[in-house]
C-alpha cells in the first residue's frame, strides 16, 4: 500500500497541498480527480521523490520513501522525459541498463501492441505515439505500483482506446495504480477509488463501486456535487 | 559501479558531437595556421633575400637569424590559441548545461535520471567524471598536436632558418600552456585538481538553484563567491605564514571544499531537489 | 559493446597522453650543470653559487649551479617559484629563517637589519611616523625584536629616534652590551628643497628600557663646500649580521648643482662625482667611537678595471681586478697598516679572462674561464694562497654545451 499521511506541500507562501491523506492499494485502481492547480501532479511528483514535502509522509508498504523506490513504484509523467535525439529502441536500452526489473519480454510486447518502430526519433513521434511510448516504458518495469500523471491528455480517440484497454489487461492486474485525469467519463468503469482534490486538500475519498451501489451515483455525478454545488 | 559507468557513457555520448567539433576545429585551425605561417614566412624570406641579393638560406640566417617554431606561430597566433580558448568557453559554459540541460527542453530528462534506481549521488559524479574526462581528453590532444605540428615545422621550413626546441620548453615558455599543459607532473595535478574542486563547488551551487530556486541561486553564487574568499584567503597571509604553511593551508581548504560541496550536493539531490 | 570499447579507448587516450607526456617531461629535463672541484677542498666549492643564462635555442634559460646540480627557473614547480617569490633571495637572511623561524615569523619582508652572536639575535627596523595628512614629519622609531637563544624567550621595544631627519638607511647594528648601537646614513630634515650634506649618525640603544642616546653625528673631516655631497657605501664584509668591531664605510664625493630653469622638480638635483683616483675608507671602532681614515694610494688613471673593497676585523683589502690581473691590498685593522700585496695574472691563476668576484670569510673568489668554460678559483686572503679551484661541468657531455652558459654573477653563501 501507498500511504500518504498528512502531506503539505508548500511553495514560499502559496500551500499547494493540506494534509493530504488517502491511501492506494495494492491490485486496485485508484484516480486522483481535481480541477487544474488542484495539487495532482505535485502529488504525484512528491509520492516519486521528485519533490519534498513541507510536512507529512509517504510511505510504501510501510517504508518511507528511500532509493529503493523506484525499484517498487513506476511513474509515467504527463510528458515523455527522454531526450529528443534518442531513438525509440535508445530509450528501451537505457531502461534496460539501469532497472534491474525492466522486462524486456513485456516491452518487446507493448512495442509490437502500440504499433512503435525501434528506429523512430523521440522527436519525430506524433502525440499519440510518445504517450504510448511512455506508457510502455513504465509498464515494461516489473513494479508492484504504478503512477500515472494524465495519461490521456491531448491524444488521438484510437490511441486513447488502445491505453485505455491496457487497464484491463494483466499488465495491470495486480498492480496498485494511482492515475491522474481529466477524462473521468472514458474510464470511470475502470477506477476503483476516487479521490477528489480541491486547493490542495482531500474533499471526497471513496470507493466508486460502493457510491454506484449505496447512493445510486457515479464518479462524475460526486465530482458535481463537490465542485459546483 | 556498472550503473556508474553507464551514467559516464550516458553523459560522454550525450556531447560526443560537440566534443567532436571542438576537436576538429583545434586540429583544423593550429594545422591550418601553422602551414599559413610557414608558407607565408618562406615567401617573405625569399622576397627579403631577392632585394638584398642573398644567395643561401644560411646566408639569410646568419644576417636576420633563424626563426623558431613559437615565433612561426607566434604570427598567427589566433589559429593557435582561438580554437583553445573556444574549447575553454564550451567546456565552461557546459559545466552549467551538464545539469540545466536535464531540466530545460522539451522533454524534461532529469524525470528519468531522478528516477532511477540506487543513489542519486551516482548522478553527481557521473556528471563530474564526464566533465573531468571531457576536460582531460582536450588536454591529450593538445600534447598529441603539439610534436606532430612541431615536426610538420620541421618538415617544411628549411633547415638552414629553423631553430629546433623542444615541445617542453616551448610549452613553459608559453603563457596559456604552461597552465594548461604543465609538464611538472606536481603542477598537473595542482592545477587539474583545483580544478576538479571548482567544478564540484559549481556543482553544488546548481544544484541549490535546482533546489531552491531564486533563494538556491542567491545561495549558489554566495557559496561560490565565499568558497573562492576562503580558498585564496591565505595567499593575504604571507605576512605571518611561511610558503609552506600557505600552501599546506590553501590544500587542507580545498580539501574541506571539495567534502563540503559533495556533501551538499548529495543531501541536495537525496532531499531537497525539486523538479 | 561497442560504446564501452569506444569510451575505453578514449580514456586509454588520455590516460596514455598524459602519462607519456609528463613521464618523458621529467625524463628529458634541460642539461644540468654542477661545479667540480678541480683542486683543493670540496668543502669550499660547496658554500658557491653561480646565477647564469642558458642558451636553449631561442630560449635563454635563467639556470643556478652549485656544486649539487642546476636549477633552471623554468623548471621550477609552481610551489618553488610561489615560495621564491615569498623568500627572500638573501644567504644571511635564508639562514635565519631556517635557525630561527618562530622569531622570523613575517618579519623578513620589510627592509631590517639584523645582529646575531652566540647568545642573541636582535633586528631592527625604522619606521616612519607620518602627521596626519600622511606628509613626513622627519620623525622615526626603531622598532627592536630580541631572541634570546638561550632560552627562546622574545622581546621587542621601541625607541624613538630624538632628531629630525630624513632617514636613507641603517647601515649596520652592532649589540654592545646592553646597547644596540645603530649607524644610520641621513640626511637633516627639510620639508622641501634640496637637501644638505649626508650625515652618518650613531645612535645608542638600551635594551633594557629603550631608552635611546643623541645621534653622534661622525666627522669624516672633508671639509665639504655647499655644491658637494658625499656617498657612503658600506665596506663588504663575511656576514653583515655577524657582530663587528668596525664600522668600515667607502666615501665617494659629489659636485652638486640645481636642475636648469624651467624643470618642473624641486626636490631633484644634478649629482656629479667627483673624479678621484684616491680612495678613503673610514673606520669607525664602536666600543671607543674613535674614527680613523685610510686614505689609499692613487690609482693609475689608465686603469680601468673594479675596484673593490672587503673588510673584518682584521684588516681591509682593496681589490683592483682587470680582465688580465688582480691586485689585493691588504691593511691591518687596528693600526691600518699594510700587510700583504699580492699579484697575481690571470695565467698564475690557470685563467683565460677573470670576470667577477666575490667575497667570503677570508676568501676571493674570482670567476673566470678556464679551456672556455666558467671556473672559481678560490684565494685565501690572509696568505694569497689558491685554495680552491673548480670549474663548471655538464652532468651528460653529450646533452650539454657548457658554451652556451654565461655566467653572470655570482653568490657565496656564509
Amino acid at each position: 500500500m501507498i500511504e500518504i499521511d498528512r502531506v503539505t506541500k508548500k511553495f514560499g507562501r502559496k500551500t499547494v497541498l493540506k494534509d493530504v491523506t488517502f491511501t492506494v492499494e495494492k491490485g486496485r485502481i485508484t484516480c486522483l480527480i481535481g480541477l487544474n492547480g488542484a495539487g495532482k501532479s505535485t502529488l504525484l511528483k512528491a509520492i516519486m521523490g521528485l519533490m519534498p514535502v513541507s510536512r507529512g509522509q509517504i510511505r510504501i508498504d510501510g517504508q518511507p520513501v528511500s532509493e529503493h523506490l523506484y525499484e517498487k513504484v513506476a511513474f509515467v509523467p504527463d510528458t515523455l522525459t527522454m531526450p529528443p535525439f534518442m531513438t525509440v529502441e535508445n530509450c528501451l536500452r537505457f531502461m534496460r541498463d539501469f532497472y534491474d526489473n525492466w522486462n524486456e519480454e513485456r516491452a518487446a510486447y507493448l512495442l509490437s501492441f502500440f504499433k512503435l518502430q525501434p528506429a523512430d526519433r523521440i522527436s519525430s513521434l506524433s502525440k499519440g505515439n510518445a504517450a504510448k511510448l511512455n506508457l510502455l516504458l513504465g509498464l515494461a518495469l516489473d513494479t508492484d505500483y504504478l503512477l500515472m500523471d494524465e495519461p490521456f491528455s491531448g491524444i488521438d480517440m484510437f490511441s486513447r482506446e488502445q491505453i485505455a484497454s491496457v487497464f484491463t489487461s494483466e499488465l495491470i492486474e495486480d498492480r496498485g495504480v494511482l492515475l491522474t485525469t481529466h477524462e473521468i467519463d472514458e474510464i470511470e468503469h475502470l477506477i476503483d477509488k476516487a479521490v477528489l482534490l480541491d486547493q490542495g486538500r482531500v474533499i471526497r475519498e471513496f470507493w466508486c463501486e460502493e457510491i454506484r451501489e449505496k447512493e445510486g451515483k457515479s464518479v462524475m455525478d460526486v465530482m458535481r456535487e463537490v465542485y459546483h454545488p | 559501479m556498472i550503473r556508474y559507468i553507464k551514467l559516464v557513457l550516458m553523459e560522454l555520448h550525450r556531447f560526443w558531437k560537440i566534443y567532436a567539433a571542438l576537436a576538429a576545429i583545434t586540429v583544423i585551425s593550429q594545422t591550418a595556421g601553422l602551414w599559413m605561417s610557414i608558407r607565408s614566412h618562406i615567401k617573405r624570406v625569399h622576397w627579403e633575400m631577392e632585394l638584398t641579393s642573398i644567395g643561401t638560406y644560411a646566408e639569410f640566417a646568419k644576417t636576420y637569424g633563424r626563426t623558431s617554431f613559437r615565433s612561426i606561430v607566434s604570427f598567427n597566433e589566433l589559429f593557435f590559441m582561438g580554437p583553445v580558448m573556444i574549447c575553454i568557453a564550451v567546456l565552461l559554459i557546459y559545466v552549467f548545461l551538464i545539469w540545466y540541460r536535464d531540466w530545460y527542453g522539451k522533454n524534461a530528462f532529469v524525470y528519468r535520471l531522478l528516477m532511477l534506481p540506487a543513489s542519486r549521488f551516482r548522478l553527481f559524479w557521473a556528471k563530474l567524471t564526464a566533465i573531468m574526462l571531457f576536460v582531460l581528453g582536450l588536454v591529450a590532444l593538445q600534447i598529441v598536436l603539439l610534436p606532430l605540428l612541431m615536426a610538420m615545422y620541421r618538415q617544411m621550413m628549411p633547415a638552414e632558418l629553423s631553430l629546433a626546441e623542444s615541445v617542453f620548453s616551448y610549452v613553459r615558455h608559453h603563457i596559456v600552456f604552461q597552465i594548461l599543459l604543465p609538464p611538472h607532473a606536481a603542477d598537473f595535478f595542482l592545477y587539474y585538481g583545483l580544478g576538479f574542486v571548482a567544478v564540484t563547488v559549481v556543482f553544488a551551487a546548481i544544484l541549490m538553484e535546482r533546489a531552491w530556486r531564486l533563494k538556491g541561486l542567491i545561495a549558489g553564487i554566495l557559496y561560490v563567491s565565499a568558497a573562492t574568499l576562503v580558498m585564496t584567503f591565505p595567499l593575504s597571509l604571507d605576512y605571518v605564514l611561511y610558503p609552506h604553511e600557505i600552501w599546506g593551508l590553501m590544500g587542507g581548504i580545498g580539501l574541506v571544499l571539495f567534502l563540503a560541496s559533495v556533501w551538499i550536493s548529495r543531501t541536495l539531490l537525496a532531499k531537497k531537489i525539486t523538479v | 559493446m561497442k560504446r564501452y570499447f569506444i569510451a575505453a579507448i578514449f580514456v586509454g587516450f588520455i590516460v596514455l597522453a598524459i602519462g607519456l607526456y609528463l613521464g618523458l617531461a621529467a625524463a628529458s629535463p634541460l642539461p644540468s650543470f654542477r661545479i667540480e672541484t678541480l683542486e683543493g677542498d670540496s668543502e669550499e666549492g660547496k658554500a658557491l653559487r653561480l646565477m647564469g643564462i642558458f642558451e636553449n635555442g631561442p630560449y635563454n634559460e635563467t639556470v643556478e649551479i652549485t656544486a649539487e646540480g642546476s636549477k633552471y627557473a623554468v623548471e621550477r614547480s609552481v610551489y618553488e617559484r610561489f615560495r621564491y617569490s615569498l623568500t627572500p633571495d638573501i644567504p644571511e637572511l635564508e639562514r635565519l629563517i631556517a635557525a630561527y623561524p618562530g622569531f622570523m615569523r613575517g618579519k623578513y619582508f620589510s627592509s631590517a637589519n639584523y645582529y646575531q652572536d652566540e647568545e642573541w639575535l636582535v633586528r631592527l627596523r625604522v619606521q616612519d611616523t607620518y602627521a596626519g595628512s600622511g606628509i613626513k614629519e622627519g620623525r622615526y622609531k626603531f622598532m627592536v625584536d630580541m631572541l634570546d637563544k638561550k632560552n627562546g624567550q622574545k622581546r621587542s621595544l621601541a625607541a624613538e629616534v630624538p632628531d629630525r631627519l630624513d632617514i636613507r638607511k641603517v647601515m649596520d647594528i652592532q649589540k654592545l652590551g646592553d646597547t644596540l648601537a645603530v649607524a644610520l646614513l641621513a640626511y637633516p630634515f627639510q620639508q622641501s628643497g634640496f637637501h644638505d650634506i649626508a650625515e652618518l649618525r650613531i645612535y645608542h640603544v638600551s635594551l633594557e628600557n629603550g631608552q635611546i642616546s643623541d645621534g653622534e653625528k661622525l666627522d669624516f673631516g672633508l671639509n665639504l663646500q655647499a655644491n658637494q655631497d658625499i656617498r657612503l657605501y658600506e665596506v663588504s664584509v663575511p656576514d653583515s649580521t655577524a657582530s663587528q668591531k668596525y664600522l668600515l664605510l667607502e666615501a665617494t664625493l659629489l659636485e652638486t648643482e640645481p636642475m636648469p630653469a624651467g624643470n618642473a622638480s624641486n626636490n631633484v638635483r644634478l649629482e656629479r662625482t667627483i673624479p678621484t683616483r684616491e680612495h678613503r675608507i673610514f673606520i669607525y671602532e664602536y666600543e671607543t667611537g674613535k674614527m680613523n681614515t685610510l686614505t689609499l694610494p692613487s690609482v693609475s688613471p689608465e686603469f680601468d678595471g673594479n675596484i673593490q673593497f672587503y673588510g673584518d676585523d682584521g684588516g681591509i683589502v682593496r681589490l683592483m681586478m682587470t680582465g688580465e690581473e688582480i691586485h689585493l691590498s691588504r691593511y691591518r685593522l687596528p693600526d691600518l697598516r699594510p700587510d700583504n700585496e699580492i699579484q697575481l695574472t690571470a695565467a698564475d691563476l690557470k685563467a683565460e679572462s677573470l670576470e667577477k668576484t666575490a667575497w667570503g670569510k677570508d676568501r676571493l673568489y674570482i670567476l673566470h674561464t678556464a679551456r672556455g668554460l666558467p671556473a672559481v678559483t678560490a684565494l685565501e686572503l690572509s696568505s694569497g694562497n689558491v685554495v680552491y679551484r673548480g670549474a663548471v661541468t655538464a652532468a651528460k657531455a653529450a646533452s650539454a654545451n657548457p658554451e652556451n652558459l654565461r655566467i653572470s654573477y655570482m653568490t657565496v653563501r656564509p
